[in-house]
């Protein structure tokens, strides 16, 4: 499964965002570990849930 | 009865000899107290061993049983925490050196509160990786535990310590954490029984990072009687005892969990399928993807959780940990919301499932330990990292909030390894009567790990 997904330029990009300062010698490992979460959240976000599924556990059905 | 100042000795049978004055809590402790000095300095599962707090708690218990008093039914039954669930005087670190320094806990964690005022006695802290991230304790700031069955390799994690400390007899009873699989994993790789309780129905208060909605705090045990003991007692349930004669409808996960088993966890769930004489199939709905979803949802709560630590001081964490926790809270925020809300979508289709299964029947690990250290394994010929392979079936149904029960597998002589029994949602019995027919048949079974 290909992707376009640029991890290093969204870290540099959302990090400030976050007031998260990513020192050098992590950048790569962080940029890796959100590309394994990007392909996980290609195949969740994939699927369409109906649109009256709230966010939560199940409890509300 | 065992004796119940032995290594293999039962929670609930110690707790029948205090009450009955045939045995006193302080000897119960001592002995657990002297195997842990014993036997840790190889295995170091526990990270901080309370002795007086200990002895003072075991001496209240015999002062109640001498006033005619009942202290409850984990009377004198010693027990070690996760090293992420508060002990008042103890410094809970979550394996982390971020808390190496801080002031010991000031009160106990819900849990504790529940097992001590069942007369239970905590001895202490055990190991776990940094945060509850990882599966093989190797992440920890105190060091990597062993598993007692051969020390070269790993408990699994991230309650290693606690299924390490069960498995060698230090202490019948232990609380581990399981968001993903991290009660059920070194369960199965430690052989000892290890129950993620259904989700919000044990306390977390008192509990270092669980705060979010896929973790829960569960027991680790040598036997069904304890862990179901334990479990009553954690949620102020009825103690009902298990029955192994109760007739109940159990099925075998096919599909993803027929997929990418090694020998030894095939050889495990067919054995149990034969044992239970059961034929049956279920297939749970889109496991991969409910995975998917439920790593995503504890990647962002974990990660909110350790947020101001990682601004101010991201130097101190393990830096495997820092750097997944950092990838962690850059998340967009819409991943976390569709997948909480295919969450829901899907445990409704798995409820739907147990409208005519009580018990599924699921491997725990695709394999038995790997070698501490060891970054990758093989299985059915195929290469993969070592952390994620053996979460592969303990986290696909994490989100669903169901119960489930690491079960050892009888295997004399041979590595251990376990199965996975999973409930519909407050059906914990239903896993306790499948568990004890699977150890009256002899299928099942915990021996106390013999250290070299």
């Amino acid at each position: 499964m290909t992707s376009k997904f640029d991890a290093h330029a969204y870290v540099d990009a959302v990090a400030p965002a976050m007031s998260l300062t990513i020192a050098a010698e992590s950048r790569d490992a962080v940029a890796e570990n959100l590309k394994r979460l990007e392909l996980l959240a290609r195949q969740v976000m994939s699927y369409e849930v109906a649109a009256s599924v709230a966010p939560g556990s199940g409890d509300e059905g | 009865m065992s004796d119940p100042l032995s290594a293999a000795a039962t929670a609930r049978d110690i707790a029948v000899c205090v009450q009955r004055g045939e045995a006193s809590a302080c000897e119960v402790v001592e002995a657990a107290l002297t195997r842990i000095a014993t036997l840790d300095g190889r295995v170091h599962a526990f990270t901080q061993v309370a002795h007086d707090r200990a002895l003072r708690r075991a001496e209240a218990v015999d002062r109640a049983v001498r006033g005619g008093h009942s202290p409850g039914p984990l009377a004198g039954v010693p027990f070690g925490v996760k090293a992420m669930i508060d002990v008042r005087g103890i410094v809970t670190t979550a394996g982390s050196a971020l808390h190496l320094a801080d002031a010991p806990a000031s009160a106990d964690a819900e849990v504790v509160r529940r097992l001590e005022a069942a007369g239970a006695i905590c001895v202490g802290a055990l190991n776990m990786d940094e945060f509850g991230m990882g599966g093989t304790t190797e992440s920890s700031c105190h060091g990597a535990t062993r598993n007692p069955h051969d020390l070269a390799r790993t408990p699994g994690g991230s309650s290693g310590g606690s299924a390490a400390a069960v498995a060698a007899g230090m202490v019948p009873l232990a609380l581990g954490g399981d968001a993903l699989g991290s009660i059920r994993l070194p369960a199965s790789l430690c052989g000892v029984y290890g129950l993620r309780p259904t989700r919000g129905s044990v306390s977390n208060e008192g509990v270092l990072g669980a705060g979010g909605t896929i973790a829960t705090v569960g027991p680790l045990a040598r036997n069904v009687r304890d862990i179901a003991a334990s479990h009553a007692v954690l949620t102020g349930g009825a103690d009902r005892a298990p029955v192994a004669g109760i007739l109940r409808q159990v099925a075998i996960a096919a599909g993803y969990f027929d997929d990418n088993l090694g020998i030894d966890a095939a050889a495990a769930v067919d054995l149990v399928r034969r044992a239970l004489d059961t034929q049956r199939m279920v297939e749970f709905p889109d496991a991969a993807r409910a995975k998917a979803a439920a790593i995503l949802v504890n990647a962002s709560e974990t990660a909110t959780i350790h947020l101001a630590d990682l601004r101010a001081r991201p130097q101190r964490f393990h830096p495997g940990t820092r750097d997944r926790f950092l990838a962690h809270a850059l998340m967009p925020a819409q991943w976390y919301l569709h997948a909480q809300r295919y969450r829901a979508w899907h445990k409704q289709r798995v409820l739907q499932l147990f409208a005519d299964v009580d018990v599924v029947v699921m491997p725990a690990t695709p394999c038995v330990a790997p070698l501490l250290g060891q970054s990758t394994l093989v299985v059915r010929g195929e290469e993969w990292p070592t952390g994620p392979m053996l979460g592969w079936f303990t986290q696909p149904l994490a989100g669903t909030d169901c119960p489930s029960l690491a079960v050892p597998i009888a295997r004399a002589g041979r590595p251990p390894i376990g199965i996975q029994l999973l409930a519909a949602p407050n059906r914990e019995e239903m896993l306790f009567d499948v568990a004890t027919r699977l150890e009256s048949l002899g299928v099942a079974a915990a021996p106390v790990a013999t250290l070299p």
